[in-house]
This record gives C-alpha cells, structure tokens and sequence, in this order.
C-alpha cells in the first residue's frame, strides 16, 4: 500500500466519521485511527495516543516469507543486512531465513527504513509472523 | 528411536496424534497453516511453525515446507495422520532419505497399494479374497475380450487400472454394450490417466462396505482388530460407521481377518492399515487398502480396547506390538457420527465462526474433535468438525446411546448434517442392520 492510498483512506475515514480502522491484506495490515474521536482511547492521555496514532499508520509490518532463523547479518559477514534506521531499496534483502545451509531472504517491501525489530536474532520464526516494522519512503 | 514427532495434519486429526504421543511421553511439534494458527493442538504443541498460507498446496501438501519444519524444529518423526500426504510415497521416501522416521508403512508399500492391478495381484498372492475377474489388463483383440467377460458373467465394470477415487469406471449390463463401453472407457483412462490400460471385474450391485483394521510391526507380527461396516455413504463419502459389521459369522470374519494380517507380513508391512471390502451375499471382495490411520479408527479403539494411534507411534519407533492376536478381543458395539459443517440439504461446505458447540456426554460416549465456540471453520479444508461414538454392550445399547448423543449436540453459526444423523438414527433399514452401499442415497431420494 502507497502513502497516497493511506491518505485517500484517512480522508474517507473522516468523511464516514469512522474512529479506527484496521485492514489485513496478503503481506501487510494496516492500523488508522483518529485520536479526537476515539473514545476508548480517552482514559489515556489524549496527546500521546494521535502521535502514536499518526507514527502507527505510517509503519507497515514485514512478514516472513517462509519458515527458518531469523538472521540479520549473513553467516560470513559482520555486518547486518539491513541496520535499524538505514535506508534501504524496495526488493533489498533485509534479513535471511536460515534451515540447514538454505538461506531465504527477507526483501524490503518499499524504500524505506526498518523501525524495529519485533523477532529475536536466531529465533525460529513461521511463515506470516511479522518480523520488522518497517517505514516506507517515498 | 525418536523422541519428538512432528504432526503434518490439522483439525480433529491433528489432536488425536498429539495426544497419543503425548501419552507417550514424546514432545510434539505442530507444522500448521496459517488458517490454523489457533487451533488447539498448535497450543498445547511444545513447538509450532507456520509452514505457509492457507490453501493445503502451499502448507500440509507441500512436502518442502514440512521437511524443513522438521530440519528447524529438531523432529525426530513425521505423523502424516489421514489425507494430505499420507499416502505419497514420494513423501514417504523424503522423510526417510532425510533421516526422519515416518509413523506409517514404507515407500515400496504405499506405491503397490496405490496402483490398482498391482494392489489386487498382491492381494491374490497372499490369498485375499479379490473381486471376480482377471488380475491383468485386458487385450487389445475384442474377440478375446468377450471371451473373458463371458466367463466371468454380466454385469461387469471396466476400470482404470491409473484411475481412482470414483474416476475411469463404467458398468456394462449385457453384451451389446462392451465394444462401446471399452473404446470410450480405453480413450478416457489415456487422456485422463495418460495409461489406456483397462481391467475388468464383476460388477456387484448390491454391496456392504466392510473393512479390517490392521497393525503390524517390522519384527514379523501382523494382528487384525476386527471388522467396521462404512455402508452408510454418501457419493463415496463415509457418513455414519460401526464395529463390528453386523450380522457377519465371526468364523468368515476371522478367516479374512488372518489373510489380512497375512497379507501385511508378506508385503512388510508397518503401522495401521485397512483392508477395504465389498461384501456381498456372504462372500468377500477386496477393493482397496487404505495405508494409514483411517477417520474411523476410533470405533474399533472401543471395541478392542487398544490405542490404535499410539500403538503406530511405537512401531514406528521400531518396538513390537504391545499385544497379540490372542489378546485381541471384541467387546460391545460402536458407532461413529461423522459431524461436517455443511449444508444439511445441499451438502454444500459451510465454513464460518462456531457461535455455539456444545458436545454430548455420559457413558460410552466419545468425541473426538478440535472445535470450540469462538472457533471458525476455515474454506479451505475438508469439513469433518467433530466425531460422536458411542459405545454399548450391545448394538441395541451403542445405537440408543447414539441417538440420545445426536439429540444432546449442539452446533450454532456453522450449518452441520447432525439432522441428517438424527433421521438416519431412526432409519428402519439402518436399525435392522447390514444396509447396502446405495441405502443413503436410496434414503434421501425417498425423501426428496
């Protein structure tokens, strides 16, 4: 999903006066919701839930394409695919999925960079189970 | 010997392995889909990976995803439970190349009992009683044709020998037929199977479907559990089950029993099996073995009192047979309701979220299923949702606890046929016992 489908949604959220919105796709689920008008929300303080609502909407998750260990860095290199915050290219291998001497990579699902980690290194991770968070760029 | 098996199955299945090999004291691992995330047996698994999406091609038949489930998890032993790949022997011989153990019988086993002439030519060599007619495919010369189908008497049934699962048939009633039904049978089974070879049999018209359930270890020992009648089906799909087939003189049911058993030990066979028969004014004719546990398992587990699952587990783990033959015994009598979630009507699938699912209980009563309230029937799979068995001392006793079951389950949000087995409960035919292969049909066009 680009950004520009993501705002075309928040305009029509505001329209239908919808408060939170969640779509799940094939490699992607996506979060929007409006702070002002969300009112389970307002036990919190009503400032940090629209920051975290707008950083929300922006980050997509990654998933895994296959089975294996998740490894961040190839076993013969030092250095990570992919470093927390380094921009990388659409279709950019970010990580492997390691079974036996068979590697997966994991691509960049736009240009953009990874936010967070959400899998141990070396954990065994399943196909579909979310791996980063990752920030799109234009 | 193993000490971890890895489930390559789903739903009810799924359960019934892991808790027999928990028994065992075996640690589990759930290779699931990702429609099966939640399901119970992924929970209670000691380890579970998502080996793909939903559809089966791309998890439970893929047998890539599931070696490499192995390879990650550490397993010492694949299950492969009932469907999906339990009877491919290229599977089977993947899993063994890898150096797993498979719970189940070897390549060379799977294969000749999935082509059919060469099933029927095994089957003949250790003396089970097969369905009339000859164990090679028939010539080319017509002349000799009618010969051979002559012998053997109208009506008959040409088949495929690559065909299957219901495909490649078609019966001729008299002689003025056959050179037809051969050339259009000959041109299907080439295109459709891409093997123009057809064999002929006598065609039964009024056959019970009758089985033998089979355990056999690799030191020598093949025992028979008894007999199951599956008459009751629906466009060859089983609905409603029991054991032991009634009304069968047990002395001709021990005498098939035995080549059965005899059977296993010539082809080497391992693990849980099915002899399926039709049976038909009072003589035996094999059709087809089954290599795997079967759905209805558990009847004959009632009757015989022996883990039939865990009891595979253990083979497969190279140990004897917990018992023998002298051990087995019969006692009472069990049904099996097979729960679908499908249109009672139609018979349409009906997947969705299980808002209610309350299940029977009380003496004699067993349901072996996966599903809960809150729990969603995914598109993707077969539809069996749960099984209801009852048990009795006596058919009378199995068939009354049965029906008060039915009427106790409760299943909202999905439609299932449990109408369907509350009027077959209360069948005349069925109750009398020994209904032919073609009674629910029979029964649901009455009512039509």
């Amino acid at each position: 999903m680009r950004p520009g489908e993501m705002a075309d949604l928040a305009a029509a959220m505001i329209a239908a006066g919808i408060a939170r919105l969640e779509l799940i796709g094939p490699d992607f689920r996506l979060a929007l919701a409006r702070g002002e008008a969300a009112p389970e929300e307002t036990d919190e303080t009503a400032g940090g839930t629209e920051a975290a609502a707008e950083t929300d909407a922006d980050v997509i998750p990654v998933t895994a394409p296959a089975l294996g260990m998740l490894l961040r860095a190839h076993p013969l290199h030092e250095r990570p695919l992919a470093g927390d915050g380094e921009a990388v290219v659409a279709g950019q291998a970010i990580a492997l999925l390691r079974i036996g001497a068979l590697m997966t990579p994991v691509a960049a699902p736009a240009n953009g960079v990874i936010v967070a980690a959400l899998a141990e290194e070396g954990a065994l991770v399943g196909y579909g189970d979310r791996l980063f968070d990752f920030l799109p760029h234009d | 010997m193993f000490d971890s098996v890895l489930i390559a199955n789903r739903g009810e299945i799924a359960l019934r392995i892991q808790r027999a090999a928990r028994a065992l004291g075996l640690r589990t691992i759930a290779a699931h889909s990702e429609a099966d995330r939640d399901a119970p047996h992924v929970r209670a698994a000691d380890a579970a990976v998502c080996i793909g999406p939903a559809p089966a091609a791309r998890s439970y038949l893929d047998p890539a995803a599931i070696l490499l489930a192995a390879e990650a998890t550490g397993a010492g032993a694949i299950h492969p439970g009932y469907g999906f790949l339990s009877e491919n022997a290229d599977f089977a011989e993947a899993v063994t190349r890898a150096g797993l153990a498979f719970i189940g019988p070897n390549a060379s086993c799977i294969r000749t009992m999935g082509d059919k002439v060469a099933a029927k030519s095994a089957m003949i060599r250790a003396g089970v009683p097969c369905v009339p007619g000859p164990d090679s495919g028939l010539p080319d010369d017509m002349a000799a044709v009618r010969g051979i189908v002559e012998r053997l008497g109208y009506p008959v049934i040409l088949k495929a020998a690559g065909g299957g699962g219901g495909r490649g048939m078609r019966v001729v009633k008299d002689g003025a037929g056959l050179a037809e039904a051969l050339g259009v049978t000959r041109e299907e089974a080439r295109r459709a199977f891409n093997n123009p070879e057809i064999y002929v049999e006598k065609f039964l018209t009024h056959p019970r479907h009758v089985e033998i359930q089979v355990l056999a270890d690799r030191h020598g020992n093949a025992v028979w559990l008894g007999s199951r009648d599956c008459s009751l089906q629906r466009r060859h799909q089983k609905v409603l089950e029991e054991a032991p087939a009634p009304g069968l003189a047990p002395g001709l049911v021990a005498e098939i029993g035995e080549r059965c058993a005899e059977a296993c030990r010539q082809i080497g066979y391992e693990g849980a099996g099915t002899f399926e028969f039709l049976f038909e004014d009072g003589v035996f004719a094999f059709i087809e073995m089954n290599t795997r546990v079967q759905v209805e398992h558990p009847i004959t587990e009632e009757t015989t009192g022996i883990d039939i699952v865990r009891e595979g587990i253990r083979v497969a783990q190279g140990l004897p047979l917990s018992f023998t033959q002298a051990e087995v015994g019969c006692r009472g009598h069990a049904f099996e309701a097979r729960i679908n979630a499908e249109d009672p009507e139609t018979f349409a699938p009906s997947p969705g979220l299980v808002t209610r699912f309350e299940m029977p209980g009380g003496p004699g009563i067993r349901v072996d299923s996966h599903m809960s309230a809150g729990a969603r029937v995914p598109p993707y799979y077969d539809s069996l949702i749960a099984k209801i068995i009852a048990h009795g001392a006596t058919r009378d006793e199995a068939l009354t606890r049965l029906r008060v079951a039915l009427a106790e389950a409760r299943i909202e949000g999905v439609a299932t046929n449990l109408p369907l087995h509350r009027r077959i409960v209360e069948d005349a035919g069925f109750i009398a016992g020994g209904v032919d292969i073609h009674h629910l049909t029979r029964m649901l066009e009455g009512e039509a």
